[in-house]
């Protein structure tokens, strides 16, 4: 088992290497390699639904007795199963989505979701690092696709930038981790003290940062301006949902405040990210706004109702949305873009892709007996002895049926617009949107086997949370319907993400450049300086040594010639061609050599 | 048997007029003779020296002949050269044949 553990993450990464290199094959190669990445993923969910638990690690850093490895167990497998289903789905909705450079779409893809296998997979919170990093780094190449678009550029740094500053936490948490505790496993115990704090408060807020909780959500819906099928792999089911699972794998590690903090954390994002959500005006920022709602509730799942009850909100609504996503992304086609004002009536001429929309919404929507209505309804139960958050986790059910609906009477009532364009590849996208559709459908009933797969508190349900949760959906839904202004109103007054850019533009941005001012001051005035100083000091010298070079050294070379001349002209004055002076001076020194051998033979 | 300072003396004496030949006289044949003159005083010494000393070796004369020869062959280069000279230049005059002054 241990190698399909592997093999889990590895196919997918070998399928990306390959589509990359094979462009002409690349959409045929990476629907195999999708499906062959599919395959130990579920060998590995239907192992571990009999029990079975393996580790495969070995030690990276023997210094610290760091290990590094994959795990198999119930929560692993489940991940990787969702994980690796939804990128099946996606893969081959994008073959047909891609027009254009599929073969390097389609290797991103691959690519990032071999990291996110790695993620799930992680044996401890080192490896769930590396892979952490590996995820962000691939989620902001796959935004950044279009490359013509400035948007999209923009979005993937914003993106990039924002879970950065938030794995911050995570680095923090790991290393006051590991040198409080002394170990990386997950669910080792905080360390006390301040290392306390820090553990706890990193990890939370490494999950906020990528899954896109309040105050930094604003990046998800940047990263709209990434394509469709991106946007549903990344923003619905795999990467947002890595800050949920980070909560749920950490188990013991955030139990108790910390949880506490995420469950506000996640409450109050719920019902701005629904109230955002009804802003918008593009349907993909929509489909953001409402994720990052979804997302605030699973956060209330995983602090208020236990492991189960978070996954299980998690899968139903990566189904959901990502059927939704699906459906946008073909409505994009046909009418060159996802905004709203572009979307009229396009539901109505596309019924099929429509239904899939409506039904995909409605499970977000909650709408019995669909996927997320269950998961849902869970939630309020788990709530109930938190009244805050009952309320607050109600709010955000009527605030997304309020913003599932707006955008589904658009597409079904609004005006029709010329310049309909068949897309093409419509059959692909649609065959595989319908796939995650009927998963929404069938879903709702797992919530059971989950618990048990978990080891955990099954999710349960009552009449009184039904009635609630009926009443929530009735509320928001009814408000569309018959005050549509009301919401939009409302919501116009928070559209600007109820202002957070500016909030962090005065936080991060002002200081930043007040402080990149300062550095220029400085580099002008002083770095500057030092360096023309040093430019001026090096020609002083280099005209110095000119000088010593022509009045010394060259006056030394031009004497020594001199020198040589004179002492030739001065010896040729000896050679006058006259053998008599020739023999002469030989006798002369014969005579003297001779003197020296006898005087040195005598003494 | 003659004795040794004989010998040296006579050898001094040729030396010393092969000298007077190789630096007073003009005619580059005059001074190959000198220089003839004075190897021919060197061999004497040898030999001289050679019979004083070792009186029973006979080992020694080959450097004699050796230098016979090289006489022999000296006084052939010499003449030759200076027949040449006078061939071109209708002179054996040393003093004539500066070219080589610097």
């Amino acid at each position: 088992m241990a190698a399909v553990l592997w093999l889990t993450v590895l196919v997918p990464a070998a399928a990306a290497a390959l589509v990359a290199v094979a462009r002409p094959a690349a959409r045929g190669l990476a629907v195999a390699g999708a499906v062959a990445a599919a395959i130990p993923a579920w060998v590995l969910l239907v192992a571990a639904a009999e029990g079975e638990q393996v580790r495969s690690s070995s030690t990276w850093l023997p210094a610290g007795e760091l290990q590094a490895g994959l795990v198999l167990d119930g929560l692993s497998a489940l991940m990787s199963a969702t994980v690796a289903t939804v990128g099946l789905v996606v893969v081959v909705y994008a073959t047909g989505y891609f027009r254009e450079r599929a073969a390097s779409a389609l290797a991103g893809l691959l690519a990032f979701l071999a990291a996110m296998q790695g993620l799930v997979l992680a044996e401890g919170f080192l490896t769930l690092l590396i892979f952490w990093e590996l995820v962000g780094a691939m989620s902001a190449r796959l935004i950044a696709f279009s490359r013509d678009d400035p948007r999209a550029a923009a979005g993937a740094v914003r993106a990039f930038l924002t879970t950065r500053a938030a794995d911050v936490g995570l680095y923090a948490a790991v290393l006051a981790l590991l040198a409080g505790s002394g170990s990386l496993a997950f669910g080792t115990d905080r360390p006390d003290g301040a290392l306390d704090a820090l553990v706890g408060l990193g990890l939370v807020l490494a999950a906020m940062g990528k899954s896109a909780q309040a105050p930094l959500q604003t990046w998800l819906s940047g990263a709209m301006a990434g394509p469709t099928p991106v946007s549903a792999l990344l923003h619905s089911a795999t990467m947002v949902a890595a800050g949920v699972f980070l909560l749920v794998r950490s188990g013991e590690t955030l139990a108790g405040w910390p949880l506490e903090v995420a469950g506000w954390v996640g409450a109050v994002t719920a019902v701005g990210g629904a109230v955002i959500a009804l802003a918008q005006d593009d349907l993909k920022r929509v489909l953001a706004g409402s994720t990052t709602s979804q997302l605030g509730l699973m956060f209330v799942a995983a602090a208020a109702g236990g492991p189960a009850l978070a996954l299980f909100h998690l899968i139903a609504h990566a189904a959901g949305k990502a059927t939704m996503f699906l459906a946008a992304g073909v409505f994009g086609h046909q009418r060159g873009g996802t905004g709203l004002d572009r979307l009229g009536g396009a539901g109505r001429e596309d019924r099929t892709t429509f239904a899939l929309f409506a039904l995909g919404g409605a499970s977000i929507a909650a709408v019995p007996p669909l996927a997320a209505f269950w998961s849902k309804d869970a939630i309020v139960v788990a709530a109930e002895e938190h009244p805050a958050w009952l309320v607050l986790v109600l709010i955000a059910a009527a605030g997304s049926a309020a913003h599932v609906l707006r955008p589904a009477l658009i597409l079904w009532r609004g005006p029709s617009r010329d310049g309909t364009r068949s897309a093409a590849g419509r059959r692909v996208m649609v065959g595989a949107a319908s796939l995650l559709a009927l998963a929404s459908l069938g879903l709702g009933a797992v919530g059971g086997p989950l618990a048990d797969l978990l080891g955990a508190a099954a999710p349960e349900t009552s009449a009184v949370s039904v009635a609630l949760s009926l009443a929530a959906l009735l509320a928001g839904a009814g408000t569309v319907l018959l005050a549509p202004r009301v919401p939009i109103r409302l919501a116009t007054s928070v559209r600007r993400q109820l202002y957070t850019n500016e909030v962090l533009r005065a936080l991060a941005e002002r200081p930043l450049l007040i402080a990149a001012r300062l550095t220029d001051a400085f580099d002008r005035r002083m770095v500057d300086a030092a360096v023309d100083g040093t430019a001026r000091g090096v020609l002083a010298i280099a005209r110095a040594e000119d000088r010593v070079e022509r009045s010394g050294i060259d006056a030394a070379v031009d004497g020594l010639a001199r020198l040589v001349g004179r002492g030739g002209r001065q010896s040729a004055r000896i050679q006058t061609g006259r053998l008599h002076e020739y023999l002469r001076d030989t006798l002369l020194g014969a005579t003297a050599i001779a003197f020296v051998l006898v005087l040195t033979a005598l003494t | 048997m003659i004795s040794l300072p004989v010998v040296l003396a006579v050898a001094a004496l040729m030396f010393a007029i092969g000298l007077y030949g190789v630096l007073g006289q003009t005619n580059a044949i005059m001074v190959i003779m000198g220089v003839e003159l004075m190897l021919g005083a060197a061999m004497l010494n040898v030999v001289g020296f050679l019979r004083y000393a070792h009186p029973d070796a006979t080992g020694g004369s080959f450097f004699v002949l050796i230098l016979m020869t090289l006489m022999a062959l000296e006084a052939a280069i010499g003449f030759g050269l200076v027949i040449a000279t006078f061939r071109n230049r209708r002179t054996a005059e040393i003093d004539d044949l500066a070219d080589l002054k610097g």
